[in-house]
């Protein structure tokens, strides 16, 4: 029955009808008091974002955007690569007779892209766990 | 007020400019509900930069099925969501009368008549209600979202924000009568 007439109140002020419309067995304590509350839910919390938030945020969107564009890179790099080395491995089958004579030079080229590639893509990893740590 | 159909598509080319538009329409939004849900200043601002991140890094799947500021809603509640379990900070899903009872009389009339200040005192009583109420509260208050915009921003069941809109607003009600009755005592 309580919960009906605070229902009822709560109504009334969700739609903001004028005051003619309280219910005469609505308690005006109770009328008073929801209206002091409801104009208080609409004020803003104290405080708000630092100054220096929205210049921080785009530069973190920056270094989002230029990290992203790596990625696109390596991965791009990394398909060529890879089709590189089947077409290689396809002349070494094709012609093997003169890639005997070369395999040793071969292995040191394959050995040194291979470190390379290892390489880069270990910073990279450990980079994108540092910028986590850090943010 | 910007154009949601003209800045995404720019957003989504990279332009950090159109991005930038988006930060100085929606860092209340964001502000109000990661404030209400979080409350500690530093960790706000974290996590207020976190969202940005997520939806400058998602803002192509926004279908234009919702209004562009309850997509927003929605991310920073599952990013404040994610922050307090990922701290332990204390969250609880479901409310029930129990908890509410603890939490919110424990103020004597005492402490009241010391509160000198009604909108300080206002700000406090919201600062304790458990905090789905207090993201309720300010949904529908604060930034004047339907109750079915508040369901597609937590996927709670309506029944379930009606419930909470009307016992947050009861129990502070019963607070300011309280603290109007003091103020007068003491007059």
């Amino acid at each position: 029955m309580q919960d009906d007439k605070e229902k009822s109140l709560q109504q009334l002020l969700d739609l903001n009808k004028p005051l003619e419309h309280i219910p005469t067995s609505a308690d005006q304590e109770d009328f008073t008091a929801y209206k002091i509350l409801y104009s208080a839910l609409r004020q803003e919390p104290e405080g708000g974002l630092s100054f220096s938030f929205k210049s921080k945020l785009l530069q973190q969107i920056k270094l989002e955007k230029a990290r992203a564009n790596d990625t696109k890179l390596y991965v791009i790099a990394g398909i060529v690569i890879f089709i590189g080395l089947i077409f290689l491995a396809f002349l070494a089958f094709s012609y093997s007779f003169v890639f005997m004579t070369y395999v040793d030079t071969i292995v040191k080229i394959a050995v040194f892209i291979g470190s390379a590639l290892i390489s880069l893509t270990a910073f990279h990893f450990f980079e994108e766990k540092y910028l986590k740590l850090e943010r | 007020m910007i154009n949601e159909k003209e800045i995404i598509p720019r957003i989504i080319k990279g332009d950090i400019r159109a991005f930038s538009l988006l930060v100085d329409e929606y860092q209340k939004l964001i502000f109000h509900v990661a404030k209400r849900m979080i409350q500690n200043d530093a960790d706000v601002e974290d996590v207020c930069q976190d969202v940005f991140i997520k939806i400058y890094k998602n803002i192509g799947s926004f279908a234009f099925k919702s209004k562009l500021s309850t997509w927003i809603a929605q991310i920073t509640y599952s990013t404040s969501i994610d922050y307090l379990k990922k701290n332990r900070k204390h969250y609880i899903e479901f409310v029930s009368d129990e908890i509410i009872d603890y939490k919110t009389d424990d103020h004597s009339p005492a402490d009241l008549l010391e509160q000198k200040d009604l909108s300080r005192y206002l700000t406090e009583i919201i600062s304790e209600l458990p905090t789905p109420y207090r993201l309720v509260i300010t949904l529908f208050h604060l930034e004047e979202f339907s109750i079915q915009e508040i369901v597609d921003v937590t996927g709670m069941p309506d029944g379930t924000i009606k419930n909470y809109l009307f016992r947050a607003r009861k129990l502070m009600k019963e607070k300011v009568k309280l603290y109007l009755k003091n103020d007068h005592a003491r007059r």
